[in-house]
């Protein structure tokens, strides 16, 4: 029998006039070769996810003091967040404590303007100042958290309707640090103008601080930007591009779940249809306000708005409804 | 040439219909899959608006007696501004969604995911029809519950202990009472004894003066004599179970205090067993935290800033 083999390179044929039988060259050593490749990739990849992990950046490590005040420091955050004021000031208040008795610059001066942001909700103005001042004396901080507190200042001044302070204070922020937080800067700026009733220069600050706030997504502020432009034209008549910027900046607060600024957003719409002679339109809008300020727990917002809508009530002449809300008015008033 | 090797015969009849099985089963898993998920069934919308969307989220599921009976197909805000939840719910059970049918957001269990509960309505009333709207009630969250519930109680538990602490509270004031009173008690037990000790020599006395001047009493006087000696053998073991009442009254007056004094300072050490454990936990996430590759995405701690706020 004459056989003929062939080898070629990617395997070899046996062959003669009736068979044939094929050898994969190819299949066998190519399939080795891959298996090795295979095996060498794999351990190759497990010997580098070892090397990453032993020599990969190690945890932070803070001594137990400094872990101590920034606990201190985050349980104030958390009661914040609750609305809880003066759980929050206890915090803050440990926090300074701890970063004074280890002279944390950053540590103290970031305490500092929290205990004064609290002392401003509070109403505690004269405090919150002396707070913040201490701030603005620290020498080695971060423009950041100096442009922080100097925001802070024009807030505190802007409350005090000392409008030219408040507005060099916002100037002083601005310069220090232009950073993501730009935005708020102009909303204040906005503010200030508004009360002061420069309207058209309060519409061109929160544009800017609008389209700054969209940029550096900073809802908050830009649900800020909307309200006060919703105000600002309200004033001047424009009440259909008021209730435009009152609906997206609701929706925008809606978003955040801030209850407060919900509240702030409806009654904003109920006093533009009442400005409208849409009497039934703002004491629906009164009565959402009620609602969520009630289960908010939030009983100054809830008060608010049952005044607006026993207003409501008097002027569509409805004095039993107006009676019973006053009623129910005043023994919310007793139980605060 | 012909193919002789016999793992070639027919290898491309063999390819193809190793294709198209794969393709049935690639399109009889997805049929399955489709059959599992609900897709081929007959579904209707229905929607409710809520004021606020937290919680909410496309996809959630919608269950109705604990069964899944549809999703939430689309949230949108309404002219109102008021949040729009629509429903994707499976035809077989409209039946049980009547007009008095509410949306309530839970969870399933204390950690378990969020879903819709539809409760089922009065079967005498309209079943709610494709694009018709329900009404939506809202539930206490677990923290609510908690706030609500349990705070007061820990709240009370603390006002008790500090009751039954407090130096000038009706309780310590009661005990103080109890051990005066027991001092007291003998005291009048010693000024009885004296009395009686008097009185017996006293009535001696009397029977001796009595025997003098008269025979014919005497025998009268003795039995008297007689008769106080059985007074003062009953009186006496009488006294003698006085005293002991007392000692017992006095012991079980120390015992209540040493027991008050004992457990009262262990209910708030109760109480903080509870954070303590806390802590534990927070000490394993400590450490997990420091654990490769989970310490790549933890950033650094460090203090946070109370941004303020241009509004407030």
């Amino acid at each position: 029998m004459n056989k003929t083999l062939q080898i070629h390179d990617t395997g070899f044929r046996i062959h003669d006039k009736e068979n044939t039988i094929r050898g994969g060259l190819k299949g066998d050593i190519v399939h080795r070769a891959s298996c090795i490749v295979h095996y060498s990739c794999l351990l190759s990849t497990v010997f580098c996810l070892l090397l990453f992990g032993c020599g990969g950046s190690t945890a932070p490590t803070l001594s137990s003091i400094h872990t101590s005040a920034i606990e201190y420091n985050r349980n104030g955050m958390k009661a914040m967040e609750k609305g809880d004021y003066d759980k929050a000031l206890d915090y803050y208040m440990e926090a300074l404590k701890i970063n004074q008795s280890i002279e944390h610059t950053e540590g103290i001066a970031i305490n500092l303007i929290n205990i004064g942001v609290i002392y401003q909700l509070k109403g505690r103005i004269s405090e919150a100042h002396k707070f913040i001042d201490a701030v603005i004396f620290i020498q080695d901080v971060s423009d950041d958290i100096r442009s922080e507190a100097a925001f802070e200042k024009a807030k505190l001044y802007l409350k005090e309707k000392d409008i030219q302070k408040s507005k060099e204070w916002v100037s002083r922020s601005l310069s220090l640090n232009k950073g993501s937080r730009e935005g708020s800067r102009w909303n204040l700026l906005g503010r200030a103008a508004f009360v002061e009733g420069r309207y058209d220069e309060g519409l061109i600050f929160a544009d800017t601080a609008l389209v700054l706030n969209k940029k550096n997504n900073q809802r908050t502020e830009e649900a800020n930007s909307l309200r006060l432009l919703a105000e600002i034209n309200a004033q001047k008549g424009r009440y259909e591009e008021s209730r435009m910027y009152y609906m997206n900046a609701l929706e925008l607060d809606k978003v955040q779940g801030n209850s407060k600024k919900i509240v702030h957003d409806l009654r904003g719409l109920g006093e533009l249809a009442l400005r409208q002679g849409s009497l039934q339109d703002a004491l629906s809008f009164y009565k959402r306000a009620y609602d969520v300020s009630l289960n908010a727990d939030d009983k100054d917002g809830a008060l608010e708005a049952l005044g607006s809508i026993v207003d409501v009530y008097r002027r569509l002449g409805d004095e039993k409804n107006a009676g019973e809300i006053e009623l129910h008015r005043e023994e919310i008033l007793k139980g605060k | 040439m012909r193919e002789t090797d016999p793992r070639f015969i027919g290898l491309k009849k063999k390819v193809g219909l190793f294709f198209i099985i794969a393709i049935i089963g690639i399109i009889t898993t997805l049929i399955f899959v489709g059959i599992e998920r609900g897709i081929f069934k007959s579904k209707y919308r229905i929607y409710f608006t809520v004021d606020k969307g937290t919680g909410f989220f496309e996809g959630m599921p919608v269950k109705l007696s604990g069964f899944k009976i549809g999703k939430i197909e689309t949230l949108s805000l309404d002219e109102n501004a008021r949040v729009k939840v629509g429903l994707l719910l499976f035809k077989k059970y409209q039946k049980w969604i009547r007009q008095d049918s509410k949306a309530i957001l839970t969870r399933e269990g204390l950690i378990g995911e969020s879903v819709i509960a539809v409760t089922v309505g009065d079967l005498n009333k309209q079943a709610i029809t494709d694009g018709e709207s329900i009404g939506y009630e809202k539930t206490k969250g677990l923290d609510e519950i908690v706030a609500e519930d349990v705070r007061p109680l820990v709240i009370e538990i603390r006002e008790i202990v500090r009751y039954i602490n407090d130096p000038q509270g009706d309780i310590k004031q009661t005990l103080g009472n109890l051990k005066t009173l027991s001092a007291d008690l003998h005291t009048t037990r010693e000024n009885v004894d004296k009395l009686l000790k008097n009185t017996d020599g006293n009535i001696s006395n009397v029977a001796s003066n009595i025997s003098k001047t008269s025979k014919d009493i005497g025998s009268l006087a003795g039995n008297v004599d007689k008769a106080i000696s059985n007074i003062e053998r009953k009186i006496i073991p009488a006294i003698d179970s006085l005293g002991r009442a007392i000692d017992n009254t006095e012991k079980a007056t120390s015992d209540i205090k040493s027991a008050v004094e004992k457990s009262a300072p262990k209910v708030p050490s109760l109480l903080n067993k509870g954070e303590d454990t806390l802590d534990g936990a927070n000490d394993v996430v400590k450490s997990l935290k420091k654990v490769w590759p989970i310490r790549l995405f933890i950033e650094e701690p460090k203090e946070g800033l109370l941004y303020g706020d241009s509004y407030e």
